[in-house]
């Protein structure tokens, strides 16, 4: 019987998630000039690393990348809870926008409002809530996002623009009111 | 409150999204008519699009890793009664913390080896609770014990095991420099502690250095007894038969036996293949070549390999030996020792550990030991009762091989020698050529990290003799093995030895039957191109690659290979100096790729490395960049689509040299970490490695770090020996770049040195002699400056009668070395003497250089200085 994709994704991401901790670290153990890696490129360092093994084989390509992104909103939300912890109030993890953006909006967003957010969106509408998770977290380009959700590229498209305008909303006003009652 | 339909929503925003401004809000009414919230909801959403940022919400960078690494420092504190102290190692399996006791009952250390993730947590401590009273029952003073496990809170299992704290078994050996008698006794040690287990049924299976420790008092212990068996996947359910279940899947390649990788059963012979491998890099310092993935089982057992395998000085050093000595050792009982403890088949090798130790026992005091090497006949049958070879070759094999390329041609020409005579030949071709290419690639250093120059040399000799006498009549086939020969010769630096091959592979092909090129044609010219210009021969590199695109362009424009072939010719033409011509080439290729970045992409990685090449002579940054980026994207996909990595390191180094020529030293340094990192990655040190260690050293330099650049360096000079043997032209380029570092670091005596070495080197081989004369200008200013001015003096009038003999007289290396040579005739006191060759000489510097340039004012200022005497 064929696994769900939910069930291949699951399976896959302790893996995932205990490779790319292991490469976080052993990247910040070399001492690092002015390059400075993406999440993308994270991701697929990952993939070249364990795409060959029997357990991403056997599931597919597509799942692993669905799994990275999983793996990379846990660990980054992770933290930024835990740091919100630790000094009350300091739960704001630098997010840059697109780079030709980061010098103007230095503020960047909160990463924990987003993430609730994100989650509030996923009751609305799970698959445009995916797309966020596989474009944001994981770094995915539109058509690994298409080929890891099972899509098309045009409904990557509509469904990133939706959730793009939902969230907006949503942060904007502040609450859930409105755009979910 | 009626209930909105998202998806409803989402799909008439995506549609009105498409539509005009101005028609949205007509669109979204009609839509909506009826259900005031989806009608708000729309508004709202499309409302939001246009107040959004264009960048939100953005994406995760660099802060993502600060915090995934920030989220690895809460590992656990506390596992058990145990507190850990810290992380002592990785593996594959998880992480090894140093714990203490936090209950104070006594005072204990142990190591807790906590299990990564993943892994089948419940199967593993079942196994475990079922073995425990066998493991923890292992009492004996060589094996560390296992004292206990469980499942940590976090549900991963963990294994608690006595401490030991000490050296792995290499390093101690090495560092105590324990001589080849010393070593044998230390091994004997874990031996017996492997006897020992055997005799209670217990196989260890994941023997490697790093599972034996040395401890201060002299003491061999093994780590690790048992647990890759609790690890196995497969392993049976509840049977008592604790030696023959298959399937440990847990090893570690460099050490596994073929019968670990076949799924085979697993017995004491195992580790008998383990200790093999083990005694191996003891006693020789390196491991014994892998059998290649396609071979294990029922392949040749590397019977040689210990003696043959590359013996460095500094091996020899550590065996308080030297290289000859060591060889002479090792040659005859010890070689066949390890080669039967390493036969591929288990029933061929010792039958238990006892009989190893006792053949040691016996070579040790001189009487004739049991195991007998391999008979030649023996070895013959077994390669008539196989079609192929995946392993380096050794000599008796080469013959053999020749032999048999020989005989398949022969045999079929002889069967189709009626019918087509032509097609017969090409058939024979691919046949075989398959089988060769395959032993060829094994003996070239660029191609594999378990090349061994020293065979490989040989077996490249035998093959370009053979080839030319046997396969007379068969120009197709012989070309493209000399062509590939001389690949092999170019890539361990012997162009000498290259162009006869290819000039004649060149004749062979320039026409065939139907008066046009054979096809191998435009192959062979391409790679004497190369070889002339390593031999600095420009003009001839130019026309061979005009001939080679001439005959390209008949064959097939579209080919990548043309772009190839004019990016090379471009190269060329900057040698020449002739720019323009160069830019046209370049022009040429940039229409064919489409100038975009993303039409870049279509070009294969090869084909843009040259573009980053030729495109570094102009100097053109933001387009290199471009392309690099290119490269290594173009580099990755390949490599996922099951390409090997190394091309990916590649592109990282070739950016890095690029950054370098730009003066951006930390971006290059950081690039070369990420090409070491994916070397590390693969695990097979290859030469490409230290190449990539040597660019790291040399931008360390540069960026002001001379006690890094020199650790690095002697990693490079240390890693590249091992794979190109001490006399290969990369080794020496290493050497120099170390020799100029110590230099300039006031440390002369090493600089000396190793100039020393490098010009006995390249005496030796006869090629490459234009490098001397600049050496002895180097070797001479550090001699200079290290106050042995008369020593000096005579090599500086050596390098300049080298380079007056080789280089046009306005040669700027000439120039350099004139002015070195008169500076070291002043510190002498002989001032009158100094004024010919300076006059000589800052001339050609201010040309070079410009007036204003420093160098050349202070050469100014010493020729007055000279002439005020």
């Amino acid at each position: 019987m064929q696994p769900s994709p939910e069930e291949s994704v699951a399976a896959l991401l302790p893996l995932v998630y205990d490779e790319l901790r292991r490469m976080a670290r052993g990247r910040l153990r070399l001492e690092r000039g002015d390059f400075t890696l993406t999440t993308t490129e994270l991701v697929h360092e990952a993939w070249l690393r364990l795409g060959d093994s029997q357990e991403v084989a056997e599931r597919g390509r597509a799942y692993f990348f669905a799994a990275a992104a999983q793996a990379m909103r846990r660990i980054v939300v992770d933290h930024a809870r835990r740091r919100r912890r630790i000094k009350r109030g300091g739960g704001r993890v630098a997010i840059t926008l697109d780079d030709e953006l980061a010098v103007t909006n230095a503020g960047g967003v909160d990463l924990l409002e987003l993430e609730e957010a994100l989650q509030q969106l996923a009751l609305v509408a799970p698959r445009p809530a995916q797309v966020v998770e596989c474009r944001f977290f994981g770094g995915l380009g539109a058509d690994d996002t298409a080929q890891a959700l099972g899509v098309t590229r045009r409904t990557v498209h509509r469904d990133w623009a939706f959730a793009r305008a939902w969230l907006h909303d949503y942060l904007m006003s502040g609450s859930a009111e409105g755009t979910s009652s | 409150m009626s209930a909105i339909d998202w998806t409803r929503v989402s799909g008439i925003f995506g549609d009105a999204l498409e539509l005009p401004p101005d028609q949205r809000e007509t669109f979204v009414a009609g839509c909506c008519s009826g259900r005031p919230h989806e009608l708000e909801a729309v508004r709202r959403l499309l409302a939001a699009d246009q107040a959004a940022d264009p960048g939100f919400p953005g994406s995760l960078d660099s802060a993502a890793l600060e915090a995934a690494a920030l989220v690895l420092e809460d590992a656990p504190k506390q596992i058990g009664p145990w507190r850990l102290v810290r992380e002592i190692g990785e593996g594959g399996m998880g992480q090894v913390f140093l714990a203490e006791r936090t209950d104070g009952q006594f005072d204990q250390r142990v190591a807790i080896k906590l299990l990564k993730r993943g892994m089948d947590s419940h199967a593993i401590l079942a196994r475990f609770l079922r073995e425990r009273r066998i493991l923890a029952g292992l009492d004996h003073p060589n094996i560390a014990r296992l004292m206990d496990g469980g499942i940590a809170e976090d549900g991963r299992p963990y294994f608690v095991m006595e401490h030991v704290d000490g050296q792995t078994i290499l390093r101690y050996a090495d560092n105590h420099r324990l001589s080849v008698d010393a070593r044998l006794n230390l091994f004997q040690q874990v031996c017996l502690a492997l006897e020992y287990a055997h005799r209670n049924l217990v196989v260890h299976r994941d023997l490697k250095p790093s599972n034996i420790v040395v401890t201060s008092d002299g003491r061999p212990k093994l780590l690790d007894f048992g647990i890759a068996k609790l690890l196995a996947t497969t392993a049976g359910e509840g049977g008592p038969d604790t030696l023959t279940e298959a399937g440990a899947r847990p090893m570690t390649p460099e050490y596994a036996a073929p019968e670990q990788f076949a799924g085979g059963p697993i017995s004491t012979s195992t580790d008998v293949y383990g200790l093999g491998v083990v005694l191996h890099e003891l006693l020789g310092g390196s491991r014994p070549p892998r059998l290649a993935a396609t071979s294990r089982a029922g392949d040749e057992p590397p019977s040689r390999s210990l003696v043959t395998s590359a013996i460095t000085a500094s091996i020899a050093a550590a065996r308080s030996t030297d290289v000859t000595r060591l060889r002479r050792t090792l040659a005859g009982d010890l070689e066949t020792i390890v080669a039967t403890a390493l036969r591929p088949q288990p029933e061929r090798r010792y039958p238990s550990v006892g009989a190893l130790r006792e053949d040691i026992r016996r070579h040790q005091q001189r009487l004739p030991i049991k195991a007998r090497p391999d008979t030649v006949g023996y070895r013959v049958s077994r390669f008539i009762g196989r079609n192929r070879i995946a392993v380096a070759a050794g000599t008796a094999m080469t013959l053999l091989l020749v032999a048999f390329l020989v005989t398949t041609v022969r045999q079929s020409r002889a069967l189709e020698a009626e019918r087509d005579r032509a097609r017969a030949e090409a058939e024979a071709a691919e046949q075989v050529s398959d089988f060769l290419v395959g032993i060829f690639e094994v003996a070239d250093p660029m191609k594999t990290g378990t090349g061994d120059s020293i065979r490989a040399r040989e077996l490249l000799d035998r093959g370009a003799e053979r080839m030319a006498q046997d396969l007379d009549g068969q120009p197709e086939l012989q070309a493209r093995m000399l062509t590939l020969i001389g690949e092999a010769y170019h890539n361990l630096t012997r162009g000498d030895l290259a162009e006869p091959l290819l000039v004649r592979a060149v004749e062979l092909q320039r026409a065939g039957p139907d008066g046009a090129p054979r096809p191998g044609y435009v192959a062979s010219l391409r790679q004497l191109a190369r070889v002339r210009a390593g031999q600095g021969d420009y003009p001839s590199m130019r026309e061979l690659l005009q001939q080679a695109l001439t005959a390209q362009q008949l064959i097939d424009p579209s080919d990548p290979l043309t772009g190839e072939l004019l990016l090379e010719l471009a190269g060329s033409y900057h040698m020449l100096g002739q720019r323009d011509s160069a830019e046209l080439q370049v022009a040429k290729v940039m229409t064919l790729l489409g100038d975009g970045s993303p039409a870049m992409l279509q070009g294969t990685p090869e084909l843009l490395k040259q573009l980053t090449r030729v495109l570094s002579y102009s100097q053109d940054w933001a387009r290199l960049d471009r392309v690099h980026a290119g490269v290594v994207r173009a580099a990755r996909v390949q490599a996922r689509d099951g390409g090997g990595t190394g091309t990916v390191a590649v592109a990282y180094s070739e950016w890095a040299a690029t950054k370098r020529r730009q003066g951006e030293l930390e971006a290059a340094d950081s690039l070369l970490l990420l090409a070491l990192e994916v070397y590390g990655a693969r695990g097979d040190r290859s030469a490409a490695e230290g190449r990539a260690l040597n660019q790291l050293a040399a931008v360390a330099q540069l960026r002001g770090q001379p006690d890094r650049a020199d650790s690095l360096y002697r990693t490079a000079v240390w890693m590249l020996e091992e794979r190109l043997g001490p006399d290969h032209g990369l080794v020496n380029a290493t050497l120099g770049g170390w020799a100029e570092l110590h230099r300039k670091s006031g440390r002369y005596d090493e600089a000396i040195a190793l100039y020393r070495r490098m010009l006995d080197s390249y005496r030796k081989q006869a090629s490459n002699p234009a490098h001397i004369p600049v050496l002895q200008g180097r070797l001479a200013q550090a001699l200079g400056q290290s106050g042995r001015l008369d020593e000096a003096l005579t090599v500086f009038e050596r390098s300049i009668a080298g380079h007056e003999e080789r280089y046009p007289p306005d040669y700027i290396l000439t120039a350099r070395v004139r002015r070195d040579y008169a500076a070291a005739l002043m510190d002498a006191g002989r001032h009158r003497e100094a004024v010919a060759p300076l006059e000589l000489a800052v001339p050609v510097l201010a040309k070079r250089w410009g007036e204003q340039d420093d160098r050349v004012t202070s050469a100014r200022e010493l020729l007055a200085a000279a002439r005020a005497r």
